[in-house]
């Protein structure tokens, strides 16, 4: 007891001056990701492949390419790298770049570097969009489970929600009076709950006691349908899919980002369940801060660290995806060169034209090196048990 | 003080319990109760200490009276108005009136954001509109909680343990509370830190014209800081007394033994380990049966109720109403 008495409180507690410059989280990890020569150099060869990407994509379309990958120069295939073109053959305005074929000519005559520039934007958009679709999902749906979990889906909630969907379908099926029943019961279930926040505490009435019933909570409904959906080997499910739809480029960033959404949302709901209960979220609700203010401010920001790391390692495996897919002639439809395709036109002359399938196969496995490289580095640097280290 | 001021806050017949799942397919398997009636009083500016081991829901009782968790039933009455059954759209405004300060200085600030923006969420609820009037706000609250105004703008990272509680009072200031609810605000710093804190607490208690709930488990503490204390044990009130009444003459068998346990006591002896049993016991028997060292045959099977042994002295021992008989 006397220890207590005798203290006092000092005027200022600390002197600033003795202290380290301020850091923000962001510079710090700036600083840390500099320290960490892997993931650095994975960071810098990912900067150059994003630069030659976006140079390939300006220089390899439009009308008159400055390297165009179509162009077809039969006299000319499969002549080994650094080539020169035999000047006959050239047409005006369709010389490689700098004069040479920097990595050979496929099958076809065709510059095989203006090819690989053109496959990298491929690359780098399905990476990206397809990851960006897959997190997005993950985010929303791993933040509802996480946050909102414990919440009831009932009976009457899935009644009326159905309804809402039914009554335009039927409406556009020329079936007024079916969708006007539709649209009504719709209503009726959103006045059923109205009435139902107004006077909470009271008893329903026993008829309409049912709609309450519990069906299944948020978490569950969305958990159990990342197990289904981790139920089916992706590839084939990926495979199936472009099978049945239209083959283009945007299909197969959508079809990988549909399928690649559950390890996000399984690390979501988790950064949320333990976040939600952390102290700093307590004093927010008790400030009478919002739901969406709280997400948005206080939980998000401290759940995205692990989103990074697994998006990162996403685009990698989103990449291989889609050059497996070209590869088995599922990817984008010729003539658009893809790394993939590049790949697998080159296997037929393995011997005779390595650089075929070396070009590409080489180019993968230095730009999913340096994702990895970056994720795995990303990982180490935004966990705050070895970053104290440091 | 006077007894006849309306108490700030009021709980009577504060009731929770905790479902716990079991097994695969997550079935009920029975349910803890945390807070099994608790009635409290706090008088405006003074401090109510509420003590108790660890698990007997002290902090349950604090984060039931913000409303962070849904009471199963009693009621809560804060400066005369109740607000058990309020939804949250209606609790809103008195949120601002009631504040928490929580035991983990470490997790009770968000890692992402400057000591600014933490203070300053307060500072907007309370409805300061311009951004030079709150960073005024921000500075005033530092200097009040005894922190420099340019650690406005580094992060909860850069500080130690203390000063981060220093910033966590600062923010629960912001929205100038009446009442300040303190859960083991000290028991996570040095022992030099807390009596700092607990100084600064003090002070501005003054200053301000605070009550606080005080929850710990330190009666060292809680002598020095309480004007009232209450005893708390698996969910109920044991013992509820003035503080100086509380630590003269302790009635309730567990109180001693609380008291036996302070390092250094005069009374301290070698007590067996109080492990908590949390298999549920009988509504009417005393939760404190199996530890008590008097316990009797005549202990089973009554109904206890807190009994009035001296002025503002209450007592939950049915070895006690024996004596008063």
């Amino acid at each position: 007891m006397k220890t207590i008495t005798t203290a006092h409180t000092p005027q200022t507690v600390l002197d600033l001056d003795l202290m380290p410059p301020s850091r923000s989280p962001w510079s710090e990890t700036w600083r840390l990701l500099r320290k960490n020569r892997m993931a650095f150099s994975g960071l810098v060869i990912f900067a150059i492949f994003f630069i030659i990407a976006v140079a390939g994509m300006l220089l390899t379309s439009g009308r008159k390419p400055v390297l165009d990958p179509a162009q077809v120069r039969l006299q000319e295939k499969l002549r080994p790298p650094m080539s020169v073109p035999i000047p006959e053959t050239v047409v005006s305005g369709t010389a490689p770049i700098l004069g040479r074929y920097l990595l050979g000519t496929d099958d076809l005559g065709r510059d095989v570097f203006a090819r690989m520039l053109q496959g990298a934007w491929v690359s780098l958009t399905v990476g990206f969009v397809a990851v960006g679709i897959s997190v997005l999902i993950g985010i929303v749906l791993g933040g509802l489970a996480g946050y909102f979990g414990q919440r009831a889906i009932r009976v009457g909630h899935i009644l009326s929600w159905s309804l809402v969907v039914a009554a335009p379908i039927l409406a556009l099926a020329a079936k007024p009076l079916a969708a006007l029943l539709a649209a009504a019961g719709a209503l009726a279930g959103w006045a059923f709950y109205a009435w139902r926040r107004r006077r909470r505490g009271e008893p329903t009435p026993v008829l309409l006691r049912w709609l309450s019933w519990t069906a299944i909570g948020v978490d569950d409904l969305v958990m159990r349908a990342v197990d289904i959906m981790l139920c089916f080997p992706s590839f084939f499910l990926i495979l199936t899919v472009v099978a049945l739809l239209p083959p283009s480029l945007y299909t197969i960033m959508i079809v990988i980002g549909l399928t690649s959404w559950m390890g996000t949302t399984r690390l979501v709901r988790a950064e949320f369940l333990s976040l939600r209960e952390q102290d700093f979220v307590a004093a927010a609700r008790a400030l009478g801060l919002s739901d969406l203010h709280i997400i948005f401010r206080h939980i998000m920001p401290n759940a995205l660290a692990p989103v990074l790391v697994s998006a990162t390692l996403g685009i990698a495996s989103a990449m291989l995806t889609e050059a497996g897919l070209s590869f088995l002639g599922f990817g984008v439809p010729p003539p658009h060169a893809t790394w993939g395709n590049i790949l697998s036109d080159g296997k037929d002359f393995i011997f005779d034209a390595p650089w075929l399938t070396f070009a590409p196969g080489i180019v993968i496995l230095i730009v999913l090196l340096a994702f990895n490289l970056f994720g795995e580095g990303l990982r180490d640097i935004l966990n705050p048990k070895l970053r104290e280290r440091n | 003080m006077s007894v006849e001021t309306p108490p700030i806050l009021q709980v009577q017949e504060l009731k929770k319990s905790f479902a716990v799942h079991r097994g695969f397919l997550q079935r009920k398997g029975g349910s803890i109760q945390a807070v099994d009636g608790v009635d409290l009083e706090i008088q405006p500016h003074q401090t109510l200490g509420l003590v108790g081991e660890s698990g007997c829901g002290k902090s349950t009782v604090a984060r039931l009276i913000l409303r962070l968790l849904p009471p199963d039933s009693g009621r809560i009455i804060f400066e005369g108005s109740e607000i058990t059954d309020l939804d949250e759209q209606a609790f809103k405004p008195l949120r601002k009136r009631i504040q928490m300060i929580f035991q983990d200085p470490y997790s009770s600030l968000n890692p992402r954001m400057t000591v600014a923006q933490s203070i300053g969420e307060g500072v907007r609820m309370a409805g300061i509109r311009s951004k030079a009037d709150q960073r005024r706000r921000i500075e005033q609250l530092l200097d009040m909680v005894g922190m420099p105004k340019a650690s406005a703008d580094r992060y909860p990272h850069e500080f130690s343990g203390g000063q981060r509680q220093r910033v966590g009072i600062a923010r629960a200031l912001s929205v100038s509370p009446r009442l300040i609810l303190c859960d083991e605000p000290i028991s996570a710093l040095d022992v030099s830190i807390q009596a700092q804190i607990i100084n600064l607490l003090k002070d501005l208690q003054q200053e301000l014209g605070l009550s606080y709930l005080f929850i710990s488990h330190d009666l060292n503490v809680v002598s020095y800081i309480c004007d009232h204390v209450c005893v708390m044990y698996r969910g109920q009130i044991m013992e509820a007394a003035p503080a100086g009444a509380l630590f003269d003459s302790p009635c309730h068998p567990y109180t001693l033994k609380l008291l036996a346990a302070i390092p250094g006591s005069k009374t301290s002896e070698k007590s067996k380990s109080l492990a908590t049993d949390r298999s549920s016991i009988a509504a009417t028997a005393c939760r404190f049966g199996e530890q008590c060292p008097d316990a009797t045959a005549a202990c089973q099977g009554q109904i206890l109720g807190l009994r009035e042994v001296a002025p503002g002295h209450f007592v939950r021992c049915c070895l006690k109403n024996e004596a008063l008989k």
